[in-house]
């Protein structure tokens, strides 16, 4: 489960948009063959239809989630042990039952374990424990354990896109601005008009959410003219010096 | 397939122009502890009982976390077997606020 930190709470929906993983026990409510079993899985992989469970925290609407892997990992009679990769907002609850529909037979969620949320391994996962012991070494002054157990936010955000501006850019969008064509240094491949991104500086700290205006190829090649606006600003206004005032460039 | 699907992923980094970085700042792994801490992450293995909620107001008071503290996944009304957080629901830790 990931926990953020003061400002890093402000990217907390894009956090949350990353693809999970989870490993997962489907019960069958009925006999159904091997193969017909892996052949109706095989049918969810790929954009599924979903319409959240009465008590869900969206609006029930009728939405595509796509299940990029869904695979049978062990079987017992009735009981199989599954593991899939799917969409941010995909209820596996439902996928289970849907499963069972399909089949005939019907099919519930028996048990369910998040492996993954975006680059967050269960793996790498920190215990309260590992946390309780970090702080301990901290006030015995040795911060290192508490660096290991604390991942800076932007390297959980490896899934977004983004916009790296110079440094004299750095302080008016921290301020609130949009990021405009002339400080721009670079832009990842995958940033896309209307899909949020980050906006960071050249040493790879987060500055702002961003509304991109453009495309990634457009941006290179703007000379002018806003590129993204400006979504939730993050970093702290003072950090970088504001070189717009005076008009100065790096 | 990438994931998340639907969203075309960062990809590499175009490069527009050649720029070095100046003498402002901090690389992430590289920000004074205390900064370091306001935009920090932690992947919690959440323990099975307390709830989400729970947990990250205890983090917060262990870290003696002068800011917010918020959470992405929030435990299911499930039994007690599905520990882990599966529905990401996130949003930063407004009683935290006003507790301040």
């Amino acid at each position: 489960m990931p926990i953020l930190l003061g400002r890093a709470t402000k990217l907390s929906r894009l956090v949350t948009r990353a693809g999970k993983e989870y490993v997962g026990v489907l019960y069958l409510h009925g006999d159904v063959s091997d193969q017909e079993l892996e052949e109706v899985i095989s049918q969810f992989r790929g954009p599924i239809y979903q319409r959240p469970p009465v008590k869900a925290a969206v609006a029930r609407e009728l939405r595509v989630r796509r299940v990029c892997e869904f695979e049978i990992l062990e079987r017992e009679d009735r009981f199989v042990l599954v593991r899939t990769v799917v969409e941010a907002g995909t209820y596996i609850r439902r996928l289970f039952y849907d499963v069972g529909e399909v089949l005939g037979v019907g099919a519930s969620m028996r048990e369910l374990r998040r492996i993954r949320s975006g680059p967050l391994h269960e793996r790498d996962s920190v215990t309260m424990q590992d946390i309780e012991k970090a702080v301990a070494s901290w006030a015995e002054g040795d911060e290192g354990p508490l660096r290991r157990v604390v991942t800076p936010v932007e390297e959980v955000l490896s899934h977004v896109p983004r916009i790296v501006v110079k440094d004299s850019a750095v302080s008016a969008i921290a301020h609130g601005d949009a990021v405009k064509a002339p400080g721009v240094v670079a832009v990842s491949e995958g940033l896309r008009k209307n899909r949020e991104a980050l906006a960071v500086t050249l040493k790879g700290e987060v500055i702002a959410v961003v509304r991109p205006t453009m495309d990634a190829k457009e941006v290179l090649d703007a000379d002018r003219g806003i590129v993204a606006e400006p979504e939730r600003v993050v970093m702290e206004r003072d950090l970088y010096p504001p070189m717009w005032k005076k008009g100065k460039s790096l | 397939m990438i994931c998340p699907p639907g969203e075309p992923g960062p990809g590499e980094l175009l490069i527009k122009e050649e720029a070095e970085p100046g003498p402002y700042g901090y690389a992430p792994r590289e920000r004074p502890i205390d900064i370091y801490l306001q935009y920090g992450a932690i992947n919690l293995d959440k323990p099975s009982g307390p709830t989400s909620h729970e947990v990250t107001k205890w983090v917060r008071s262990l870290l003696g976390f002068p800011g917010r503290v918020g959470h992405c996944g929030t435990l299911g009304a499930w039994g007690p077997g599905i520990s882990q957080g599966y529905w990401c629901l996130a949003h930063p830790a407004r009683e935290s606020n006003e507790a301040q």
